[in-house]
């Protein structure tokens, strides 16, 4: 009777065993197909990322563009493609700024163009304000305040978008029938149509897109940012020297 | 359908579930760049601060979490059949489908805006849910 209950237990102490086993191999094996899908996605992101040549010339920089930094003085050129609405550019604005900050003087050019995509109702409007505090020498404030309070005004009626830009043009000190009726004019339209067709002939298929030195570039974080920007100076500079 | 079977049933929805999470985790990591597409819109749900928690622990990496600790837990019921097992898997299920309901909640009325990885996953794990607790109340009412 002792020897048999012994023997029951002994099986069910190999039986657990033997299932403690089995989901360990199990855990183990989920493992190793994650970390096999990971490396995948990541080579794959890897080759993507050197294949983004999109060699179109974008950074011809027009007499009209709008830009930051020093013309006469230019080592390397970042080129923007941005829509006012999209998060994404938002979420990138103060990134440039810092780049800016420290690479302006080191030769980098910025270009900003509007690329204001067809599901954003309010990119367009939102552009032609920009271009029209431009017309002012605001372009960069009105750009801020755009973006900076992009979250309070992108969500609200066409109506009050507009109200919004106007207050935000009375705020920058702006002549204001010229602001509004600039806003309407024909010029600042086709500038942005002509932004909006250069894009796609560079092959941007969303927003933001940047171009350094003419090469599609895509980055997530300043330090990356500021790894590439370092790379073309440097190259500029000794190709020079 | 046997209980078996729908253990197994459960293990490949968790591994859906799995696949489904790591690709979002993956693309919280990786050095791929936010952008609003002219085709399919932005990812503003996946870069929202709820995408992350505490600063620092994105839900992406929490959901790999919920499907690996699911996927051990069926295959203990698959294996085993043990009612105690189920009762877990099923406690664990619902936690998780409490979770997916807050983030349907958040992307419908907070961000108001949706992504579709987000939503597969959503319906995942409340399939995992149903499935689990038909296990696990099928066999309580045979053991009582």
């Amino acid at each position: 009777m002792m020897e048999k209950e012994t023997k029951q237990e002994r099986n069910e102490r190999k039986a657990r065993q033997r299932t403690v086993k089995k989901t360990i191999y199990f855990g183990l094996t989920l493992i190793a197909i994650l970390a096999f899908i990971f490396g995948l996605m990541w080579a794959s992101g890897v080759n993507k990322a050197s294949n983004n040549t999109g060699r179109v010339n974008v950074d011809a920089v027009m007499a009209d563009d709008q830009i930051i930094g020093d013309k006469d003085n230019v080592k390397a050129v970042l080129v923007e493609y941005s829509d006012f609405q999209c998060p994404a550019c938002a979420f990138y604005a103060p990134l440039v700024k810092e780049i800016l900050a420290e690479y302006e003087k080191a030769g980098l050019l910025f270009v900003y163009r509007h690329f204001p995509l067809t599901g954003h109702a309010h990119a367009l409007i939102a552009a032609k304000a920009a271009e029209a505090a431009g017309l002012q020498g605001q372009f960069w404030p009105m750009h801020d305040l755009i973006f900076q309070h992009q979250d309070v005004w992108a969500t609200q009626s066409s109506e009050k978008v507009r109200e919004i830009l106007l207050s935000y043009a009375t705020d920058l000190g702006l002549e204001m029938e010229k602001f509004v009726s600039d806003m309407n004019s024909k010029v600042i339209e086709e500038k942005i149509q002509r932004d909006l067709i250069s894009g796609r002939q560079s092959g941007v298929k969303g927003t933001p897109t940047f171009y350094l030195n003419d090469h599609e570039v895509s980055v997530r974080t300043l330090d990356q940012f500021k790894t590439l920007i370092e790379a073309a100076l440097n190259t500029a500079t000794s190709s020079k020297s | 359908m046997n209980n078996k079977k729908l253990a197994g049933a459960l293990i490949i929805l968790g591994f859906l579930g799995l696949l489904d999470a790591s690709y979002l985790t993956f693309n919280h990591y990786s050095g791929e760049s936010l952008k609003c597409l002219v085709v399919s819109g932005c990812d503003v749900v996946t870069t929202s601060s709820y995408s992350v928690w505490f600063g620092f622990l994105p839900v992406a990496l929490l959901g790999v979490l919920f499907y690996f600790i699911t996927l051990l837990m069926a295959f203990l019921v698959y294996e085993t059949g043990s009612l105690q097992f189920k009762k877990i898997l099923f406690s664990w299920s619902v936690l998780g489908g409490l979770v997916a309901s807050w983030f349907l909640y958040v992307q419908a009325f907070l961000i108001e805006d949706y992504c579709s990885y987000c939503l597969i996953s959503f319906v995942l794990t409340m399939l995992i849910v149903l499935g689990s607790g038909f296990i696990y109340f099928k066999s309580n009412k045979i053991a009582s």
